[in-house]
């Protein structure tokens, strides 16, 4: 990698492009760790756009990094990607650069090729990316505000290292990337959601109806969450539509009731062109260089506009709007379409876009307090320690939809993510999007619908599940509580390539669970000796495929668009105290030598 | 078992064993069972951690029956002047609880978890075999108000008995006369690949008996002839463990209801041990449907014959279509 056309050097130096001077500190820290400073040396304002530090030649495959929660993160040959991508408009919604694909592809936060990874260990005031073109990629960073005169600005740190194991640089990575930012420390939660049964038709009876019916079939979840369909417009979130007569307060004293925690779904920084808020506060909307609103996206065939969120009367309405769906006793926010949040353009204050975010992110986070965010549509790096937990990959569907991965919905490509962005669970609580128990209205194959449920549950991320609660069979409902067992553990995944993956898992409620994932159309054959030195050993060790139960001797194959799991068994070692009650009576307590004193 | 004689003294928390001459067997006597909680609310619970038997959080437990019908410190009886038989009541009643979560079960619990249990099974029989009075280690699991469990926590029992309890010695006898090898290695031949299976895994099948003595009367046997849970390989004891979750799933998604049952588990004798002896559990469920019960009436409780209502076949085609979850 070259700064400024100079070798990475330890040390520190001073570089002057124009009117900015940079100033730079590289130190050693598992490799490169570099910090730079910029300053508008000017007698006068100067607005900056993006600005490139440094470059570097990289091999033909990359591992790429989209910046928010649906984009892809996996192995990309950018020459065979930006044909793909001519002739498609770049919206905001996959970047908030998107001008940089005119002439190249663009990796956010971080980017590797064989050896070497880069990636920003923060995105507090600028938004870092890396951007490929004919075969050289440039380190960036878009500001998007006016520096005063000589007013100075810091960017986020950069970490550069050689690596043999990219799996090992991710984790490496994100535990520089924690280290850093404040993490917010939650438990994954179990829970039902409306939006991939009902989407925009759910109706105060229908949601009732689920809930009532969610006390019959035994399934313990812990949040019962209310999606889309309720608000009257995307932006009048306390303002019920026709088909919830009694409001919001009513539907969560009814979850409660059912000792679930009630969640709701709402796109905060979204205001749609035909909202109440759109029609009496167009202060609230970040605008164009002529004063007008941005469009930041369009969705149900409406436009849709960015809250300014450096705009205080705007944080103030968030703040109302939060804090009294916290007093009618919501205490899980799932929060959407934040990207809008982040888009270039003026603002009330001189802020960057990322600054301008996180003062929105903040102001959510501080009026819920200790209830529960999860972010969706998220920047992600720039989400870190306001969210509890993250949509890491796109929507999920009832359908494989293994084509195009471009962040639509997509089954395959939604675990795939679930999979690549497995280590950001450093970070908060991976949410894969829904899982789906249904064997009836869905296009999934027997073998994909496990993988739908299974890779979840093995990644111990967020579980929610999104059905017809009515329309499941007695098998559906035993489906998704086998795969449950199999959550709680530890997992790390290694790549094989951008289709197949490998889960270890460590003290699932099942035990060690070596997992196989194969997202392509081919049939893959591997053996568990390759991984098996990534458990713990055991005595008279056995492994055992679920759901079997035959012995594994050493080779498995794995269909297409299916997960072999492999249950890592040996000898049980039980520890056993023997203790007298005060009548004499013995008492011999066991304990597996993995309990921790969590009930199963 | 001493044949000498002993009269009683007293009413009080009596606890002996009397034979009866007329039908060969031994029964036990004890008032100290009469006092037995029922049903608690969760709250109430005896079985959870810190609340009554066990001080603090567990995994899993055995432990002495607070109320039990024999004891290694039995009462002293007196022997009785008549053509009477009595004698002390020598044993050892446990509890095992199966897991510190009070809304679990068998059919819900992990595998790992169940395979645990198999391993304090083996441990108990392991340890109380050392005392040469025992003749026979029983566990057991009452599921259900219908058989007269007492606690909804999920635990069973264990009682070691110093004689062979009276089926036992049945299936003693049978063996005996039995002219093959095994009858059980036999059964295993006979039904492979037959719509008696109900589950087969590596090491364990189970099945509906031909000669079913309950409606959906499952038996579990292993593949290879062994008599004790210490003959169990790792791989074999997991392998039980799934067989035990299967068979308790699909009795609870059957009838969409936590289908109460007698789940009984037959080692060898001890002291002295009998290799002939097949390893095997019965799961005894006493409905015919989801809401009638198969009573233990006149003929089955006066004549020991048994009167099933459901063909074993038909049982075994519902067991084997029902959803389970591993």
């Amino acid at each position: 990698m070259k700064l400024f056309g100079r070798p990475l050097d330890y040390g520190k130096r001073k570089e002057k492009i124009g009117f900015l001077e940079f100033n730079l500190s590289i130190t050693q820290k598992d490799g490169y760790e570099i910090e730079v400073e910029i300053e508008n040396t000017e007698n006068e304002p100067k607005f900056i756009k993006d600005l490139k530090i440094g470059e570097f030649e990289v091999s033909e495959k990359l591992f790429m990094n989209n910046y928010q929660s649906w984009g892809p993160c996996t192995f990309v040959k950018p020459q065979e990607m930006i044909k793909v991508m001519n002739g498609l408009s770049v919206n905001f919604a996959a970047s908030p650069i998107p001008w940089e694909f005119k002439d190249g592809i663009v990796s956010d936060y971080f980017i590797a090729d064989d050896k070497t990874f880069a990636g920003f260990l923060s995105s507090e005031t600028t938004h870092p990316y890396f951007k490929w073109h004919d075969g050289i990629v440039d380190v960036k960073v878009y500001i998007g505000k006016s520096l005063k005169p000589h007013e100075k600005i810091k960017i986020e740190p950069l970490w550069v290292n050689d690596f043999s194991v990219l799996e090992d640089a991710l984790e490496l990575y994100a535990n520089k990337v924690g280290e850093l930012n404040m993490i917010k420390r939650s438990e994954p939660l179990f829970g039902w959601e409306s939006w991939y049964s009902y989407y925009l038709n759910i109706s105060q009876d229908s949601f009732l109806k689920e809930l009532e019916k969610s006390s019959e079939i035994g399934m313990k979840y812990e949040l019962f969450q209310i999606d889309d369909g309720y608000e009257k417009d995307v932006g009048d979130w306390l303002r019920t539509n026709e088909k919830f007569p009694e409001g919001l307060d009513f539907l969560s004293k009814k979850i409660k009731k059912s000792n679930m925690i009630p969640g709701i779904w709402t796109a905060p920084f979204s205001i749609s062109e035909t909202s109440s808020i759109f029609k009496y506060h167009k202060d609230f909307l970040v605008k164009d260089e002529n004063g007008s609103p941005i469009v930041a996206y369009e969705n149900w065939n409406k436009k849709i506009y960015a809250v300014d969120t450096s705009n205080p009367d705007a944080l103030f309405w968030l703040g109302e709007i939060f804090s009294s769906l916290k007093s009618y006793g919501y205490e899980f926010f799932k929060i959407d379409f934040l990207f809008a949040g982040m888009i270039p353009g003026n603002r009330f204050l001189n802020v960057t876009p990322v600054e301008a975010y996180r003062m929105g992110m903040k102001k959510i986070a501080d009026t819920v307090g200790n209830s529960h965010i999860l972010g969706c549509g998220a920047p992600l790096i720039p989400s870190i320690g306001y969210v509890n937990s993250m949509r890491i990959g796109s929507d999920t569907s009832s359908n494989w939809n293994g084509t195009i991965d471009i962040g639509m919905p997509s089954a395959k490509y939604s675990i795939r993510n679930a999979l690549s962005r497995n280590f950001m669970n450093k970070w908060w609580v991976n949410d894969p999007d829904c899982v789906m128990a249904r064997s009836q209205d869905t296009g999934l194959t027997s073998k994909e619908r496990m993988v739908n449920l299974y890779v979840p549950a093995l990644l111990n991320g967020q579980f929610l599940e999104s059905d017809f609660l009515d329309k499941l069979s007695d098998d559906d409902l035993h489906l998704m509580v086998g795969a449950f067992n199999f959550r709680k553990g530890r997992s790390n995944v290694r790549f094989l390539d951008g289709e197949r993956y490998v889960i270890i898992t460590k003290n699932s409620i099942n035990g060690d669970i070596i997992s196989f994932v194969n997202l392509s159309d081919s049939d893959w054959k591997d053996k568990v000796e390759n991984y098996k030195n990534l458990l713990d050993k055991k005595v008279n060790e056995f492994f055992v495929l679920y759901p079997s139960m035959k012995n594994v001797k050493n080779e498995v194959k794995i269909d297409p668009h299916s997960v072999a799991i492999v249950m890592h068994r040996g000898k049980r070692n039980l520890r056993r105290d023997d203790e007298k009650e005060d009548d004499g009576r013995d008492i011999h307590y066991y304990w597996g030598e993995e309990y921790d004193g969590t009930k199963v | 078992m001493t044949e000498e004689t002993y009269i009683i003294i007293g009413v009080k928390n009596m606890m002996e064993l009397r034979y009866n001459p007329i039908t060969d067997e031994w029964i036990i006597i004890s008032s100290e069972t009469q006092k037995r909680p029922v049903l608690p609310q969760k709250e109430a619970c005896p079985l959870c951690p810190g609340i009554l038997e066990m001080k603090h959080d567990y995994d899993l437990t055995a432990f002495d029956n607070r109320y039990p019908a024999l004891r290694m410190d039995p009462p002293e009886i007196y022997k009785a002047d008549s053509i009477f038989k009595n004698a002390p009541s020598y044993g050892k009643c446990e509890v095992i609880m199966f897991t510190s979560d009070h809304n679990s079960s068998l059919s819900r619990m992990p595998i790992g978890q169940i395979e645990k249990l198999i391993y304090v099974w083996e441990d108990r029989t392991r340890d109380l075999m050392k005392h040469d009075e025992i003749k026979y280690i029983f566990p057991f699991e009452n599921r259900g108000k219908e058989v007269g469990a007492s606690q909804i926590h999920p635990h069973g029992q264990l009682y070691a008995f110093p004689f062979i309890p009276k089926r036992i010695q049945s299936m003693i006898d049978a063996i005996d006369k039995y002219t093959g090898e095994c009858a059980i290695c036999d059964v295993i031949k006979a039904e492979a690949g037959t719509e008696s299976i109900v589950y087969e895994g590596e090491y364990f099948v189970a099945l509906v008996p031909y000669f079913a003595r309950f409606p959906y009367e499952v038996h579990i046997y292993p593949k290879r002839h062994i008599s004790f849970f210490m003959d169990m390989t790792p791989p074999e004891k997991f392998d039980l463990a799934a067989a035990l979750k299967v068979v308790t799933s699909k009795y609870d998604s059957l009838f969409h209801q936590e289908f109460p049952y007698m789940m009984e588990i037959f080692q060898s004798p001890v002291n002295p041990t009998m290799e002939r002896f097949h390893f095997h559990i019965e799961f005894n469920p006493p409905k015919r449907d989801k809401v009638n019960v198969k009573w233990m009436a006149s003929v089955e409780t006066g004549t020991w014959t048994f009167i099933n209502p459901l063909t074993p076949s038909d049982a075994a085609k519902s067991l084997k279509s029902a959803s389970y979850t591993i």
